[in-house]
C-alpha cells in the first residue's frame, strides 16, 4: 500500500476569516510545506490578500458558492496536482494545524479519517444536541460508527476522492462524505482531535440541522 | 358587463402586452409568446362569454365557472412553480460550474 503521506495537500476554505488566516498558515507550514497547502477563497469580501498566504494555492470563488463547493474546487486542484491524500480543515482557525501527522498516519491503514472533537459542554446546547441528533440519525440511517460527523477536519486518500465527490454546496458537504463513505464502505477511523473556538459552527443555524436531517433520508433513498 | 369581468379583461390585457413587450426584447421565444397569449386568450374568452366553458364545468362535475377558473388557476400556477425551479437548479449549477472552473483556472501559487 502507498504512502498516503508522501505528498499530501491541506486544502482550506476560507470566507471573511479575514487575516487569521494568514495566522493560521503560519501554523500550518510547520507541519506541511506551503507549496502543497491551497487555500479557497469563497467569495469573500475583502477577498483574501495574497500577502497573507506565503506560498500556498490561492483560488478564488468571484462569489460565495458555500464551503462545500470551495472544498470540491481545493481538492480537485490538489488532486491535479498529483496529491496522494487531502486534508481538509476549516479556515476559521479551530482546528489545530498540529493534528495533521495523526490524521496521515491513521490514514496509512484506511482510506479516509475523521477528525473527532471533543465537544463536551464547550458549544451552546442547542448546537451539541443538534450534533448529537445529527451522528444518531446518520448512524442508524447509514450503518456508521461515528462520534463527530459535522467536524469538517478529516483526511483521504487521492484513491478515495472519486466516491466520495460530495453534490451539497453548504456545510451538508461534510455528513455527504460520511455518508458515501458508508455507503462504499470504505476503510475509515476516527482521531480525536483538538479544537479552538472561535466562533464555531459560523452559518449553521437550527433551520440548516432540520433540513440536513430531511437531506439524509433524501441520500438513504438516492446515493 | 360585471365589474370583475371588465378588470379581469384588463388585467387579461395588461399580460398580453407585458408577454409581447418580453418577446419584443428577446427574454422569451415565438412559442412561449404564442403559448401565453392563447392562455390569456382563452382566459379573456371565458370571461366574456362564460356559457363557452359550461360544457366543460358540466363534464368535470364543477358546481360554476368560478371554481373551473380557480382548479385552472392553481394547476396553472403548481407548473410554473415546477418550470421555475427546475430553471433556478439548472442556471445554479451552470453558475457553480462557471464559477469553479474560473477558480481552478486562476491559482496565483508564487
Amino acid at each position: 500500500m502507498t504512502d498516503p503521506a508522501r505528498r499530501a495537500f491541506v486544502v482550506i476554505p476560507v470566507y471573511n476569516e479575514g487575516p487569521r488566516v494568514g495566522a493560521l498558515l503560519r501554523e500550518v507550514a510547520r507541519e506541511i510545506p506551503l507549496e502543497r497547502v491551497v487555500v479557497v477563497d469563497d467569495g469573500s469580501r475583502p477577498a483574501v490578500d495574497r500577502s497573507w498566504l506565503g506560498g500556498a494555492h490561492r483560488l478564488r470563488h468571484a462569489i460565495n458558492l458555500g464551503k462545500g463547493m470551495a472544498l470540491r474546487t481545493g481538492c480537485e486542484h490538489a488532486l491535479a496536482r498529483g496529491a496522494t491524500a487531502v486534508i481538509l480543515m476549516d479556515g476559521d482557525g479551530q482546528h489545530e494545524p498540529r493534528d495533521i501527522p495523526r490524521l496521515l498516519q491513521a490514514l496509512a491503514e484506511v482510506d479516509i479519517v475523521f477528525g473527532a472533537r471533543d465537544l463536551g459542554w464547550k458549544v451552546p446546547w442547542v448546537r451539541l444536541l443538534g450534533n448529537r441528533a445529527i451522528n444518531a440519525w446518520t448512524n442508524t440511517l447509514f450503518n456508521l460508527d461515528l462520534h463527530d460527523i459535522w467536524c469538517g477536519y478529516r483526511a483521504f486518500r487521492a484513491e478515495a476522492f472519486p466516491v466520495l465527490a460530495w453534490n451539497a454546496s453548504d456545510y451538508a458537504a461534510d455528513v455527504e462524505m460520511a455518508v458515501r463513505a458508508g455507503r462504499a464502505r470504505l476503510r475509515h477511523t476516527e482521531v480525536p482531535i483538538g479544537a479552538i473556538y472561535h466562533d464555531a459552527y459560523k452559518g449553521v443555524t437550527v433551520l440548516d440541522g432540520l433540513r440536513l436531517l430531511v437531506q439524509l433520508a433524501a441520500w438513504k433513498l438516492t446515493l | 358587463m360585471l365589474q370583475l369581468q371588465i378588470v379581469s379583461l384588463l388585467f387579461a390585457l395588461g399580460m398580453v402586452y407585458w408577454t409581447w413587450s418580453s418577446y419584443r426584447r428577446r427574454t422569451i421565444r415565438l412559442g412561449e409568446l404564442v403559448l401565453w397569449v392563447a392562455v390569456w386568450g382563452g382566459f379573456s374568452l371565458a370571461v366574456l362569454l362564460p356559457q363557452s366553458v359550461a360544457v366543460f364545468v358540466q363534464r368535470l362535475h364543477v358546481n360554476r365557472v368560478m371554481d373551473l377558473f380557480m382548479i385552472l388557476g392553481f394547476m396553472l400556477v403548481w407548473v410554473v412553480l415546477f418550470l421555475n425551479h427546475l430553471e433556478l437548479r439548472r442556471m445554479q449549477k451552470r453558475l457553480q460550474d462557471l464559477v469553479r472552473e474560473l477558480a481552478l483556472r486562476q491559482d496565483d501559487a508564487r
